[in-house]
């Protein structure tokens, strides 16, 4: 993030974040266009709203054990379940159920339209601590 | 509370330093994964409490923490592995480790009340 706010500094990124829906509206358009010609940013109000909804990811990943990142790395990394317990020294079962807390501590439920597995990995590598 | 771990295992020692990052009241103050190095490298460093496994190459968790307790009593030594407590190998409960903490339950929860407990 400061990196990004560095960068934004020297050079500032012209970029809006408007729902086409909102483009409807011309005043709110007009309203927008003058902030991002000049080098700012305008996020829409429900674009925000979803931003700040999002659970947050190191937040839910704290909540891991060191056995349980362990796991998710090799997740990371490919392995199936069964090389996985090979190669941590764990039984199927084992890893089967550290895979199921992962699951749960970040919130990933089995309604989901996502695949847990990938979503849970795409956490981990979003993680600066743990990628 | 700064964290020293010794393991052989460059997976757990990276997984622990991830979870200890997460957590405020601890800091990763350095890892190695021999029971020798850590000797060595803890006689003067500023760590206050070591997560050593039991099962390394060579000397292993135990007669390092019988060591590295003899000469810092002031470290807490907290013996790490996967062995059920009635397994655990003879001089655990005598090496000057201050708890033995199984593998599978080590967690962030566990390592803060083992720390508000310490304090």
């Amino acid at each position: 993030m400061r990196g990004r706010r560095r960068r934004t500094a020297c050079r500032p990124l012209r970029r809006g974040y408007l729902l086409k829906e909102r483009v409807s509206h011309f005043y709110e358009l007009s309203e927008a266009v003058h902030p991002v010609a000049t080098g700012g940013t305008v996020l829409d109000p429900l674009v925000v709203e979803a931003l700040l909804a999002q659970p947050r990811t190191a937040a839910t990943l704290s909540r891991l054990t060191p056995r349980e990142r362990e796991v998710l790395g090799e997740l990371a990394t490919g392995f199936s379940n069964r090389t996985v317990a090979q190669r941590l020294v764990l039984s199927q079962r084992a890893v089967e159920k550290h895979i199921n807390s992962i699951f749960a501590k970040l919130g990933l439920t089995i309604d989901d339209s996502v695949d847990r597995r990938v979503k849970a990995v795409l956490m981990f590598l979003d993680d600066p601590a743990s990628a | 509370m700064r964290v020293w771990v010794v393991d052989d295992r460059a997976s757990f020692r990276r997984a622990t330093a991830a979870t200890l990052a997460a957590m405020d009241e601890f800091v990763m103050a350095g890892e190695c994964e021999t029971g020798e190095s850590a000797i060595e490298l803890l006689r003067d460093g500023d760590a206050g409490i070591v997560l050593m496994d039991i099962h390394m190459p060579g000397m292993g968790g135990i007669e390092a923490a019988r060591r590295i307790r003899a000469a810092r009593s002031d470290l807490i030594v907290l013996l790490m592995s996967t062995y059920d407590v009635e397994d655990l190998p003879a001089g655990a409960a005598d090496c000057g480790a201050a708890a033995y903490l199984h593998k599978e339950h080590l967690s962030p929860d566990l390592l803060t009340r083992l720390w508000q407990a310490a304090d």
